[in-house]
């Protein structure tokens, strides 16, 4: 298959940028993956609640609804959307050649590439994290908050932004107790989240504190979660059944490793108040390049900012390289 | 032959099926989860390929509405696939379960259990 512009990702940057060329008539393809990078189609939206930032929506949408929204609303500008993972690509010339997980062998083309893969959850990789992750330990307390373990248990959230104060407030629906352990000695989260956590009733939130070391029961699940006071070195057993990770996320660029120019912390690199990367005719939009703002909005933003700047370059390489001929040679015509 | 996916809606009726269908396969799930989402499509193929009334059933539980069912059999992650053979749970191509929207072991397992309920259905036919 050989695509103008092909856009790899499921998130409002995917999304909005297929909505964008798709009115324009340029026949996206949408690769939305499937569980791409650990998380569903739909993006990190999918792991969240209620969405109340997001602008036309006075009344809050849940992250997984606003998803759905923004998919059939590229599918009904006609947007080919597929559910598989994009696994290779290749950028060194164009067309680009790219393939998917599940037929690796068969490569497909594209004129452009709008790079919008997103970020994931990091983990911390404790002793104990491997044999108890998703025995206890779990990425998204939205997906995993209700199973039976976690009722009426203690619970332990790790991070002290926006989204550990999120999961800690959903987790008290299921939990007995949640506690929030804070490395630092300040929440990092936004003051109305802050305001709400430190306010809970059924939320303790610890600052200095670190995790040190995951426990567990003969039933192969989680049961305490050893915790240290960074001030005092002074280190301490909770009793705990889940153990929930909110400490920031890695962008999602294992495809393009190598390929493109990447920061320090391995973001895409586009020129600024552009989504132009170091390879001409690929894009990247939203979190994969933005580990600033990194909000549903912004993600949004950058992905029109894509569609735009791919649209002007497909209209100004409109030629096939087979039809392309330098003229500017020639010396009149016999 | 297909009857697709069975909505368990107690702990009853999850008894039930496990008393009447030799083979069960049992989907844990809730609403707002992506992954459950994301593999409930492949789920429903599976429960309408392989389905076999009394032999094979494919059940979908809800971790919230069907606690019970779910606290039994200690699931500890979503999406959890779990199966059953005459009323007890068993492992499937060396697995006690399948945890987290891993389409492949399901898809190897769905198909295992679809070959081992449509001999049982042929000699019972036969018998």
């Amino acid at each position: 298959m050989h695509s103008k512009v092909v856009i790899i990702g499921s998130g409002p940057a995917a999304h909005t940028a297929a909505i964008y060329l798709a009115r324009a008539e340029l026949k996206p393809v949408l690769y939305e993956g499937f569980m791409a990078n650990g998380i569903a189609a739909g993006g990190q939206l999918t792991t969240t609640t209620e969405i109340e930032n997001f602008p036309g929506f006075p009344d809050g949408i849940m992250g997984q609804e606003l998803m759905d929204k923004m998919k059939a609303q590229s599918e009904r500008f006609g947007t080919q959307i597929i559910s598989e993972t994009v696994a290779k690509v290749d950028l060194s010339a164009r067309p680009f050649k790219y393939a998917t997980e599940w037929s690796p062998e068969e490569y497909h083309t594209a004129d452009s590439i709008i790079l919008a893969t997103g970020a994931s959850a990091r983990r911390l990789h404790l002793p104990g994290e491997e044999k108890y992750w998703q025995n206890g330990i779990s990425a998204c307390a939205v997906c995993d908050g209700a199973v039976p373990i976690f009722r009426n248990k203690h619970l332990v959230v790790i991070g002290g932004g926006d989204s550990a104060a999120e999961e800690a407030m959903y987790l008290t629906k299921y939990g007995s107790h949640v506690t929030v352990l804070v490395r630092k000695d300040k929440l990092r989260a936004s003051s109305i989240m802050a305001h709400r956590l430190l306010n809970h009733e059924k939320v303790t939130v610890r600052f200095n504190t670190v995790g040190v070391e995951v426990k567990g029961d003969d039933k192969g699940l989680m049961s305490h979660l050893v915790v240290k006071d960074v001030t005092t070195g002074k280190e301490e057993t909770l009793e705990a059944n889940g153990l929930f990770y909110a400490i920031g996320h890695d962008p999602a660029t294992a495809l393009v490793k190598g390929q493109l120019e990447t920061d320090a912390d391995g973001y895409v690199v586009t020129k600024p108040g552009t989504t132009l990367t170091s390879v001409e005719g690929v894009f990247a939009a939203g979190d994969v390049q933005d580990k600033r703002y990194r909000q549903a909005i912004t993600s949004a933003g950058t992905g029109c900012m894509a569609a735009l700047d791919a649209e002007k370059f497909l209209s100004e390489h409109e030629e096939t390289p087979a039809e392309h001929r330098d003229t500017s040679a020639v010396q009149g015509n016999l | 032959m297909s009857d697709g996916v069975k909505h368990i809606n107690s702990a009853q009726e999850f008894a039930n099926l496990l008393n009447t269908t030799q083979y069960v396969v049992a989907d844990f799930y809730a609403d707002w989860c992506g992954p459950c989402k994301a593999i409930a499509p492949m789920y429903a193929q599976f429960a309408k390929t392989f389905s076999i009334p009394n032999f094979l059933a494919f059940a979908k539980i809800n971790v919230d509405s069907v606690q019970q069912v779910a606290q039994h059999y200690r699931v500890s992650a979503m999406p959890t696939f779990l199966f059953f053979k005459n009323g007890k749970q068993v492992a499937v191509n060396g697995s006690v379960m399948i945890q987290g929207a891993d389409v492949n072991s399901l898809r190897a397992a769905a198909e295992k259990m679809g070959r081992l309920a449509k001999e049982k259905a042929a000699a019972a036919g036969s018998s």
